[in-house]
């Protein structure tokens, strides 16, 4: 039986006779399971492009094709990966106007371009973000709609843009950036929080929130008709803001099985203060750690990670420098250790304490997919079989919109191709990308997304 | 500075001078005709700035977005102003002088929240470090952003709210003392509900800033019955209702609901408005009891009760709100926070940077606190230094530890706020390059009110032949005619500032071993050399006191100054001038002015 939702026909109604595709709305089930998976998507960005290194040799498929040094902490889980080459943010033009890191990092997940005109200190002009999309067709579905997450425990630097186009890679609509929660206490709350079934005081919890929440709606509603049209319309805005607040204090948490909780970290580390203690390799685990644990018991199907902002200048130096050849990377040289990112990417592409960092970043990409793999997830299937974790930079090396380092990790429940190495030069758009996994990967019958043209038929199973 | 926000970049005008107080209107309205029509003009061809010929209408429709407006104010903007623009400048553009404008609701900035909260509960607030950043209102890069004003609430920032409030609420009610503040008294048996409308009252004036309406209170005495009707205990049903206050509208938002908002005639602030209005302006937080009552008592609204308050709120050491938010923000000490330069080539640069904030922040202090010409903020010859700044700066270090400590270097060339490293350094590229023309146009802007001609973007364009000197690099861009309007003034000015490097320390050669050359000169032509005679030339010029009441007043009513306020900023600067310009008694004049103390509502 074809397992098509009223939202499928509902949406699909309009365009149905355009869409030469109707055939993905039709379910595809990975190994061995029954029912439609429940698709995980988690974008992961990391700053300022890569070093050289991270190619692979040569396109393939299987055993025909290798992971290039920087991506080698990802032998583990290889038959999932899939690395894209020549994909460009196309919504600069060919070859850019020499946006800067800001704006392209905004832009990394919407595939819009990012106003270079607004003001440095608004929210900006961009779209709305491939992980945002796919939320809002989750709604209800879960009891947080998305998490945003990230490491930067600066308030980085935004090249005189927005600073949301440095600090944001997630955003709800073209003017509403979200904020990324950093601090892995602060992570772990949110969570909780959310009244997944994790805490049997939840249900208390959220009655006595609702009980607030209704108060506040009822004080609003009494004041707004005494003001004026523009501050009826800001309370608008409020009255909208916490309704839907109230819909998902309210909304039905569902029970998972692999559901695996974590105890509260005892570490706390944000923008404003870090402990004396302070590890990023530390940070970066309780997070991949805190991710694992939403995904797993169902808190939100949607996180977008930031691994660090835009332009951070924080100093990787608690790691240990790697020397890289065309065939893999050892540590070494002893004692050397790296410095802060943005210097690296000054420098020449081939430096090897650029490379280590990318190195580390993938690693941590490796850690997640790890335990997403050893969590089933109905039938054979893993957590990482029925989800899609995105992991790239919004520029190739300094301000070069084009030939990003891209790579998906899990084939979104079996419908997206995996294990192999594709090479779309000269050019593929970043938003064909995101209108593929939405159509194919997330099931939804968008026309377009950001300055899309079409699906990639390559990478769809 | 800006008096037309919703003109958006175009509305840059000579700010008035003292004697237009005779000036009729008439005059304004064709002097605002002709540089309108110069900046189409401008705007249609351009050399220099072409990138950004596509800047201009994003700046000018999110300088209509912005907050405060007049009659014409914000939202309804466009209509009329671009109908008037039109037309030439029509004259129903300008409000009548004396109309007390009109300002939306808005939400408490990040800043505003965290002294509140901490002011109420006695718990410190997050909203700083972890809250959405708030909005800033202006679009040019050197002049000063109004913060906030145009703060929008939306799903995250909301549960940003109703989170903090839960986990501050919690966190002050765990702490015994903290909690008998609100909690005053146990019901006397149960279904008492006399003693949970007491504290709802008294809780309620302080944290919505106003006395709650009947019904408002039965309701939140309504949610605590229900939570002691849950199980709860009465101080878990009070924190319920406490968090229920500090996640609602009346406490998020300043709000100054107008009997008829339709209405555009003036009114006097309701005696709770303008209890709110002060403590925000002098503390950037909630009014205290004594400001309270004075409201309830019905006194508040006297002149000289306003002066005596103003008097008391600038010596509590709550002050330091209108120092950090005041201060701070128009001489860039918050910009230093958040500035970063290349740690390679700079690596002192960020053991000092905080300190150099701070520094800034004292030397405002001292200044409000003080009984000394507010001119001093240019030729103080006093710096705020501990081991590691004076160091930097090239000071003896003798006697310094960790604090900062007041010390008179007469001996140094450097010289009061221009000497100190907020402006030289955020006026400086990343990569460690000075930018005269970013110094300079720092100066213009925020020291003496003197707009740029108009473009919508700032470019801070030097030549790029190698051969050449700095000096003769920047030269080369003023002396390009398609560039001279914009560039001559601030350059020439701001050469004048080359002794200090890209991050404020002084230096006699540029790193190649050209000496540097410190002459400049003030855009009407005074020629000076270095940044001490520059701060004495300022210190003298009757235009920095009048651009310094206008940005108080900018500040003071969270909007811009405009047109209809110009005669009462020319008396508010007569009077102040006419004895020693303290700052004290600018803020005294401002609060007793009537664009303070009334308002109006936005209009049909």
């Amino acid at each position: 039986m074809k397992q098509l939702t009223r939202r499928h026909l509902l949406r699909g109604a309009g365009v149905a006779l355009a869409l030469p595709w109707l055939e993905s709305l039709e379910p595809k089930l990975a190994r061995g399971q029954t029912v439609l998976p429940r698709v995980r998507f988690v974008p992961i960005f990391f700053p300022l492009g890569t070093a050289s290194f991270w190619k692979p040799k040569a396109p393939g498929v299987g055993a025909a094709w290798q992971l290039s040094p920087i991506l080698e902490p990802l032998t583990p889980v290889k038959s999932q990966v899939t690395v894209l080459a020549h994909v460009d943010q196309t919504a600069y033009g060919p070859m850019g106007p020499s946006p800067s890191n800001g704006p392209l990092t905004g832009s990394f997940l919407t595939g819009a371009k990012c106003s270079f005109s607004s003001a440095p200190g608004g929210n900006g002009q961009n779209g709305v973000s491939i992980d945002q999309r796919f939320a809002q067709t989750l709604v209800g579905a879960t009891p947080l709609p998305s998490l945003q997450l990230g490491l930067s425990t600066q308030n980085s630097y935004c090249d005189a843009t927005p600073c949301a186009y440095s600090r944001s890679i997630s955003w709800k609509d073209a003017t509403t950036p979200l904020f990324k929660l950093v601090d892995p206490q602060a992570i772990f709350d949110a969570i909780v929080a959310s009244d997944a079934p994790i805490d049997p005081a939840a249900k208390g919890r959220r009655a006595a929130r609702k009980s607030v929440l209704d108060f506040v709606i009822g004080n609003a509603s009494k004041l707004q008709p005494r003001l004026g049209h523009s501050d009826r319309a800001r309370m608008d805005e409020f009255l909208t803001s916490v309704r839907e607040l109230e819909l998902r204090v309210a909304a039905p948490s569902l029970t998972t099985p692999p559901c695996a909780p974590l105890t509260r970290p005892t570490w706390s580390a944000s923008t404003t203060s870090v402990p004396a203690d302070y590890s990023r390799d530390t940070h970066a685990n309780l997070v991949v750690d805190l991710i694992v644990m939403a995904l797993s018991c169902d808190v939100t199907r949607v996180v977008s990670l930031m691994l660090d902002d835009a332009r951070s200048d924080f100093p990787y130096d608690f790691l240990d420098m790697r020397t890289f050849t065309a065939t893999g990377s050892t540590p070494g040289p002893a004692g050397q250790k790296c410095t802060n990112l943005v210097g690296y990417a000054n420098t020449t592409p081939t430096n090897p304490g650029w490379a280590t960092v990318d190195w580390w970043y993938v690693s941590k990409l490796a850690r997640l997919c790890e335990k997403l793999a050893s969590i089933p997830d109905g039938g054979d299937a893993s957590m990482l079989d029925n989800s899609l974790v995105w992991f790239g930079s919004g520029q190739w090396e300094e301000w070069r919109p084009t030939d990003l380092p891209t790579l998906y990790v899990g084939s979104g429940g079996g419908r997206l191709k995996v294990d192999r190495y594709i090479d779309f030069a000269p050019s593929q758009s970043l938003s064909n990308v995101y209108l593929t996994f939405l159509r194919s990967a997330f099931l939804q019958t968008d026309a377009a997304f950001g300055d899309s043209t079409g699906v990639i038929p390559d990478i769809v199973v | 500075m800006c008096r037309v926000k919703q003109i958006g970049t175009f509305c840059r005008q000579a700010p008035v001078a003292e004697t237009t107080l005779e000036v009729p209107l008439s005059t304004l309205v064709v002097r605002w005709a002709v540089l309108f029509a110069l900046l189409v003009g401008i705007g249609l061809g351009i050399g220099c700035n072409a990138p950004l010929a596509g800047k201009l209408p994003d700046g000018g429709s999110s300088g209509a977005a912005g907050g405060a407006g007049r009659v014409d104010g914000a939202g309804t903007a466009g209509v009329q102003t671009d109908a008037a623009g039109a037309a030439g400048m029509d004259a129903t553009v300008i409000p009548p002088a004396g109309d007390p404008g009109w300002t939306p609701i808005r939400l408490l900035t990040n800043f505003e929240y965290d002294l509140t909260v901490h002011d109420l509960l006695g718990v410190d607030g997050p909203a700083r470090a972890s809250f959405q950043p708030d909005r800033r209102e202006n679009t040019a890069y050197d002049d000063v952003d109004l913060v906030g004003v145009d703060n929008a609430v939306n799903d995250s920032r909301y549960e940003q709210y109703f989170d903090t409030a839960d986990t501050l609420v919690t966190t002050a009610f765990a702490d015994p003392a903290l909690r008998a503040r609100i909690v005053t008294c146990q019901p006397a048996a149960a279904g008492d509900q006399a003693c949970t409308l007491g504290i709802v009252n008294a809780f309620g004036l302080r944290a919505w800033r106003r006395p709650l309406a009947p019904d408002e209170a039965d309701g939140l005495v309504a949610l605590a019955t229900a939570a002691l009707a849950e199980g709860a205990t009465f101080n878990d049903a009070i924190q319920r209702v406490v968090t229920a206050m500090l996640s609602s509208a009346p406490f998020l938002y300043r709000m100054e609901i107008d009997p008829d908002p339709t209405s555009r005639a003036p009114r006097a602030l309701a005696p709770y408005e303008l209890a709110s209005r002060l403590s925000y302006l002098m503390w950037s937080s909630t009014p205290d009891d004594r400001l309270l009552s004075l409201a309830g008592g019905g006194t508040l609204a006297r002149a000289d009760v306003l002066r005596t308050e103003v008097d008391r709120l600038i010596d509590d050491p709550r002050s330091e709100g209108f120092i950090e938010a005041f201060g701070g923000h128009w001489l860039g000490a918050d910009a230093i926070a958040s500035h970063q330069v290349d740690p390679v080539t700079f690596p002192g640069f960020y053991a000092v940077g905080p300190a150099m904030a701070q520094e800034l922040l004292l030397f405002f202090a001292e200044l409000l606190h003080g009984q000394q010409s507010f001119t001093g903020l240019l030729d103080a010859d006093v710096n705020f230094v501990n081991v590691v700044l004076a160091d930097y700066y090239g000071m003896s270090t003798t006697g310094l530890d960790a604090t900062l400590k007041r010390v008179v270097n007469t001996t140094d060339r450097r010289k009061g706020l221009l000497g100190l490293g907020p402006m030289l350094i955020t006026t400086s590229t990343v990569t460690g390059r000075t930018s005269p023309f970013h110094r300079g146009r720092w100066i213009l802007d925020r020291l003496l009110c003197e707009p740029d001609p108009g473009f919508g973007g700032l470019i801070d364009g030097i030549a790029q032949d190698p051969a050449s000197t700095f000096r003769a690099r920047v030269q080369a861009v003023s002396a390009d005619p398609t560039c001279a309007g914009c560039h001559a003034a601030p350059d020439t000015l701001g050469l004048g500032l080359e002794e200090l490097d890209a991050v404020g320390v002084l230096r006699a050669t540029y790193a190649d071993g050209t000496p540097v050359d410190t002459r400049g000169a003030l855009p009407d032509g005074t020629p000076f050399a270095g940044e001490a005679e520059l701060a004495d030339l300022l210190a003298r010029d009757p235009r920095f006191l009048s651009c310094a009441a206008r940005q108080a007043m900018r500040y003071a009513l969270e909007r811009e100054v405009d047109a209809s306020d110009e005669l009462a900023l020319a008396k508010v600067v007569a009077t102040w001038t006419s004895g020693v310009p303290t700052l004290r008694a600018l803020l005294e004049q401002l609060v007793v002015d009537q664009t303070f103390r009334n308002r109006r509502g936005e209009g049909p």
